[in-house]
C-alpha cells in the first residue's frame, strides 16, 4: 500500500513536469492557490483565497471612482433552465469560469465574455436535490475545472476545450445524496462534503487526487463512523455512542453540504456540519455530535483536529455549515490571535482561537433569537430558553406553537460573508424572520400517517428582511446596517478600495463604503443576485463579475416571505463590470 | 399556411414530448390513457420486479383505468419529505427538474383534516384501510407479545416514520436503545428472519407483502400501543382539483370496484388482508360535506 502510494506520487511529479513542459502559464498551481488572495490578476479559488475572506486587494476601483463602473458584457446562460444562480465565477489565464443551475459551467474570455466552451452535466431521472437546483462554484487546478453536480458526481472539465477529464461518483444520488457546494483544492487535493436531504444520510469530509478523482482519505463527521485513508481504516470519528440515544448516530446526519475553508498557517481544513436526524430533538437526547458544528481537519490524513458545536442538540434545524473564516484577530493590546469568524444560522457571530476551537467571543448579528438567551463564554455552551424549545411529537393534539428566531432559514445562511483587513470588519448578508412551528399530527410521509412539525416563516418587520451588517470582530458589534426589504440570499465581497459589494433579491449588485454602510452604487442585472462577486484586474483594468438569476431556498420554503419574493422573475445570466482606464 | 402546419407540428411535438399532464376527463378519454403516479420501491404496493411493475397499487390502478375504458400509464416515483411535497412534485404543479405531473396518484390519505390543508387536490376513492401492526419472531418474544417484551428486545423499524417516533418515547423511552433503523422495511425484514432482531413495527400491508413467505416461528399481529394517537388512515386517490369530472369519475369507478370485489381480490391476490376504508379515521373525520365514502364489501 505503501509503495503504492509513493508510485503515485512519482507519476504525479511526472505529470506536473508535462503539464509545465507544454503549458507553463496556464496550469493553476498549489502556489497560485495559496496565493489567490494576493494576487490580483486572476481568482483561482471560491473564497477569493482558501481562508474565505473574500478580500481584494485591488484599490483602483474605490469610495470616489465607483461610480464608473460600467457594465463590460453580459453573458446569457440560455434556455428554460433558470432557477437560482448562485455560484462564485473563478478567473484564470483570461478566462472566466461559472456554473449555473442543473449543473452547467461556462467558460467565456474574461474580457470580452465571449463563450469557449459550456458543459451541460447529464443529470439523470430521480434526483432529489433539497433546496433548488443550484451550484455554488468550482475549483481550478493544474488544467482542469473541478465542480460537484446534483447526481453527487465529481467532475473534472479541461479549462480550453470544456471535455471531461475524470469523472467521480461521490455518492449514490438514489439513496438522497447531491452536491451543490464549491470543492477547494488544498495540497493536490480536492476537499469536498457531501449533502442529502433524505434520513439516513452521514456526512463526511473527503479528498481525493485532485488530477484523478482518485478517494484519498474520508472523514465521517458523526460520532462513531469509521474514518478511511488509502482505502484502509483511519479510526472512529469521536466516540461511538457518546452523546447519541440507541442506533441514531448510524443516521445521525451532520452533512457537509456547504463545503469548507482551509488556513494554510495552522494547516487545518475548517469543515461545518448540518442538523442532526431525525428533525426532532427530543428523540436524541444529548449533544449529537459532530452535527451543527465546525471541524477542524488534518488535510495529509483526514483526521479531526478540534471541533466546536455551534448549536448542541439542535432543536431547530440550524445547521453549522456556514463558513468558517481564518483571520487574525488585532487585541486592543497589541497582540494578534489566529482566529476564525463564523455567522450561524442560530443567530450568533462566533469568534474562536483557529488554534485550538476554543471561543473568544459570541454575540448576536441578528436583533431577534429566542432559542438561546446568550453563549456563556466559560463553558462555551449557549444558554437555553427551553420554553422556546419545539415540542416533542407523540401527542394526538396540535402542539404548541412555539415562535422561534430565527427561522430555520437562519440569522445567514450559506452565501458568504467576506473579511476586510483594512477596516477590520467581517460583513455579514443577514436576514430578520422568525417562524411559528408547532408538532402536526395531521401529515402524512410516503402515504403513511406521520407525526411532522408544521412551520409558517415570518418576516420581524414591515418594511425589511434582508440586513447587510458590518461586524467588529472585536467587540462583537454591529457597527454599520443596510436594509432590504427581501431576504438577502447572496455573497459577499469587499475591497482594499474602501468598498463591498453584495446583490439583492430585487435584481441590484450594490457597492458600498466598507466604513461607513454608504450605498455608493447600485445596478439593476434583470433577475435576483444569490451569486458571489468577485474581482481581479486585467490589462490595467478592474473587473467585477456576478452571477444574477433569482432562486435557491427562499422561493421554495420562505412562508410568509414568499409573498414578499413571489413577482421576482427568474434569470440565468453573467454580469461582468470594469472600471475604464479613462475613469480610474 | 405554411405557418400554421409548422406550428400544429410544432405543437404535436410539445404534446408528445410531454405526456405527462395532468388532465380533465375528457382529455383523459381523448387520449386513451390514464396516467399515475405510484411510489417505487415501495413493495408489496408498486415496485418493479423482473423488469415488470407489480403490486396491489400496479393492480388498482389498470384496473381503474380499465373501468374508465382507457389504458394505464404509471410512473414510479420516489417520495419526497412528505405527502404535500409528493402532491405537488407528481399531481398538481411538477417537479421544479421537470418530467410533469400525471392525472392521479394513489396511496394518498383520505383524511378531511389533511384535505383542508391541500386544496390544490382532491382527494377521492378510499379503496384501503392501512394499520400499524407488529411482526415478531415467536422464539425470541413468544407468541403474546407486548410492547414491554421491547425494554429488551431489539425492535426494527423504517427511519423517520410514526412507527420509529412512536417507539423512541413510548414506555418513557426504555425501548428507544433497542430500536434498530433500517432505510426501508425490506432490509429490516430480512433481519428478523436472520433473528438479528426480535420485531418489526410498521404498516400492516407493507409487512404482509414483504414477509409473505415467512418461517413459522414469525408471526405478524397487532399489540396494543398505548399514546399511539393514530394507528390507522384511510387510503385513497389524489386527483388535481380543478379536474372535478375526473376526480368523480375515478371516485364513482373506485366505488364500484370496491363494492364488487374486485380490490379485495386484488389485496387476497397479493396475500394481504384487506379492510376497506369503509370511513374515515374517526380521530379527523369531522366535515359532515365530504365526498362520502362507498359502501364497503365486507
Amino acid at each position: 500500500m505503501k509503495q503504492e502510494r509513493s508510485f503515485r506520487k512519482v507519476l504525479l511529479a511526472l505529470a506536473v513536469g508535462c503539464a509545465f513542459s507544454t503549458a507553463a502559464i496556464a496550469a493553476v498551481t498549489d502556489q497560485d492557490i495559496s496565493d489567490d488572495a494576493k494576487t490580483t490578476a486572476d481568482v483561482v479559488s471560491y473564497g477569493m483565497g482558501l481562508q474565505g475572506q473574500r478580500f481584494s486587494p485591488l484599490d483602483k476601483l474605490n469610495a470616489d471612482t465607483v461610480k464608473n463602473l460600467t457594465p463590460a458584457f453580459v453573458l446569457s446562460y440560455g434556455d428554460e433552465k433558470q432557477r437560482g444562480q448562485e455560484a462564485q465565477p473563478l478567473v484564470h489565464n483570461g478566462k472566466i469560469f461559472v456554473t449555473a443551475s442543473y449543473s452547467r459551467v461556462f467558460a467565456a474570455d474574461a474580457k470580452t465574455g465571449e463563450e469557449i466552451w459550456q458543459y451541460d452535466h447529464r443529470l439523470p431521472e430521480g434526483i432529489m436535490p433539497c433546496c433548488d437546483v443550484v451550484n455554488r462554484g468550482g475549483a481550478l487546478y493544474d488544467n482542469l475545472f473541478i465542480f460537484s453536480t446534483l447526481d453527487a458526481q465529481l467532475v473534472a472539465l479541461d479549462q480550453d476545450t470544456g471535455k471531461v477529464v475524470w469523472k467521480e461518483k461521490m455518492e449514490d444520488f438514489k439513496a438522497g445524496y447531491s452536491n451543490t457546494a464549491a470543492p477547494i483544492v488544498v495540497k493536490g487535493m480536492v476537499i469536498t462534503g457531501v449533502s442529502g436531504g433524505e434520513f439516513g444520510v452521514v456526512g463526511k469530509v473527503e479528498a481525493r487526487d485532485a488530477k484523478t478523482g482518485k478517494l484519498i482519505w474520508s472523514r465521517p463527521t458523526v460520532e462513531g463512523h469509521m474514518g478511511t485513508l488509502d482505502g484502509k481504516d483511519n479510526g472512529i470519528t469521536g466516540e461511538t455512542n457518546k452523546s447519541w440515544p440507541g442506533d441514531l448516530w448510524k443516521t445521525g446526519g451532520a452533512a457537509t453540504w456547504l463545503g469548507g475553508t482551509y488556513d494554510a498557517e495552522t494547516d487545518s481544513l475548517f469543515f461545518g456540519t448540518g442538523n442532526p436526524s431525525p428533525w426532532n430533538s427530543h428523540l436524541r437526547p444529548g449533544d449529537n455530535l459532530y452535527s451543527s458544528s465546525v471541524l477542524a481537519i488534518n488535510p495529509a490524513d483526514g483526521k479531526i483536529k478540534w471541533h466546536y458545536q455551534w448549536t448542541p442538540h439542535d432543536g431547530w434545524d440550524f445547521d453549522g455549515v456556514n463558513e468558517f473564516v481564518s483571520f487574525d484577530l488585532k487585541k486592543d493590546d497589541g497582540t494578534v490571535v489566529k482566529a476564525g469568524g463564523h455567522a450561524d444560522r442560530n443567530g450568533f457571530f462566533y469568534v474562536l482561537d483557529r488554534t485550538n476551537g476554543k471561543l473568544i467571543n459570541a454575540t448576536p448579528f441578528v436583533n431577534k433569537i429566542t432559542w438561546a438567551k446568550g453563549i456563556d463564554l466559560k463553558t462555551g455552551r449557549p444558554e437555553y430558553d427551553d420554553t422556546n424549545r419545539p415540542g416533542a411529537p407523540g401527542s394526538a393534539e396540535k402542539g404548541t406553537s412555539v415562535f422561534s428566531a430565527p427561522s430555520f432559514l437562519g440569522g445567514k445562511n450559506w452565501m458568504p460573508m467576506a473579511y476586510n483587513p483594512g477596516t477590520d470588519l467581517f460583513y455579514v448578508p443577514a436576514n430578520e424572520w422568525g417562524m411559528d412551528i408547532w408538532n402536526e399530527p395531521i401529515s402524512y410521509k410516503k402515504g403513511a400517517a406521520y407525526l411532522g412539525a408544521g412551520f409558517t416563516i415570518k418576516p420581524l418587520n414591515d418594511d425589511y428582511i434582508g440586513a447587510l451588517r458590518a461586524m467588529d470582530p472585536k467587540t462583537g458589534k454591529i457597527v454599520w446596517e443596510a436594509k432590504n426589504k427581501a431576504p438577502l440570499w447572496g455573497g459577499v465581497l469587499t475591497t482594499a478600495g474602501n468598498l463591498v459589494f453584495t446583490g439583492t433579491p430585487e435584481g441590484y449588485l450594490k457597492a458600498f463604503d466598507a466604513k461607513t454602510g454608504a450605498e455608493l452604487w447600485k445596478f439593476q442585472t434583470g433577475s435576483g443576485v444569490v451569486g458571489c462577486p468577485v474581482t481581479w484586474e486585467q490589462d490595467g483594468e478592474q473587473f467585477v463579475a456576478v452571477p444574477s438569476g433569482w432562486g435557491g431556498a427562499v422561493p421554495l420554503w420562505g412562508g410568509e416571505v414568499a409573498k414578499s419574493v413571489k413577482n421576482l422573475n427568474q434569470g440565468g445570466s453573467l454580469w461582468v463590470f470594469k472600471l475604464p482606464k479613462t475613469t480610474s | 399556411m405554411k405557418l400554421t402546419t409548422c406550428c400544429s407540428v410544432a405543437l404535436t411535438a410539445l404534446l408528445l414530448a410531454n405526456p405527462l399532464y395532468a388532465g380533465s376527463l375528457e382529455e383523459v378519454k381523448a387520449k386513451g390513457v390514464l396516467s399515475v403516479s405510484l411510489y417505487k420501491e415501495f413493495p408489496p404496493y408498486s415496485s418493479v420486479i423482473d423488469g415488470k411493475q407489480q403490486g396491489v397499487d400496479v393492480a388498482i390502478a389498470e384496473a381503474l383505468a380499465q373501468k374508465l375504458d382507457v389504458k394505464s400509464d404509471i410512473r414510479l416515483v420516489g417520495a419526497d419529505e412528505n405527502v404535500e411535497d409528493d402532491l405537488r412534485n407528481n399531481v398538481w404543479k411538477g417537479h421544479y427538474l421537470g418530467g410533469g405531473v400525471t392525472d392521479v396518484m394513489l396511496h394518498m390519505p383520505y383524511d378531511n383534516a389533511f384535505s383542508e390543508k391541500v386544496d390544490k387536490v382532491k382527494f377521492v376513492a378510499p379503496y384501503q384501510l392501512e394499520q400499524v401492526t407488529f411482526a415478531f419472531d415467536t422464539n425470541k418474544v413468544g407468541k403474546q407479545p407486548t410492547l414491554a417484551n421491547f425494554t429488551s428486545e431489539p425492535i426494527g423499524v423504517e427511519i423517520d416514520t410514526l412507527s420509529d417516533f412512536y417507539l423512541l418515547e413510548a414506555m418513557q423511552g426504555q425501548i428507544s436503545k433497542n430500536i434498530r433503523h433500517f432505510p426501508n422495511l425490506t432490509q429490516a425484514a430480512e433481519a428478523l428472519k436472520k433473528g438479528e432482531i426480535s420485531g418489526i413495527m410498521g404498516p400492516r400491508g407493507e409487512l404482509e407483502g414483504i414477509l409473505s413467505a415467512r418461517p413459522a416461528n414469525i408471526q405478524i399481529q397487532g399489540l396494543i400501543t398505548p399514546g399511539l394517537a393514530r394507528n390507522n388512515w384511510a387510503m385513497g386517490v389524489a386527483v388535481k382539483a380543478v379536474n372535478e369530472d375526473l376526480a368523480k369519475a375515478v371516485d364513482g369507478a373506485m366505488a364500484e370496484m370496491v363494492k364488487d370485489g374486485t380490490v379485495k381480490t386484488i389485496f387476497e391476490q397479493h396475500k394481504l388482508t384487506y379492510n376497506p376504508a369503509a370511513e374515515p379515521p374517526t380521530a379527523t373525520a369531522t366535515t359532515p360535506e365530504a365526498t362520502p365514502a362507498p359502501t364497503a364489501q365486507k
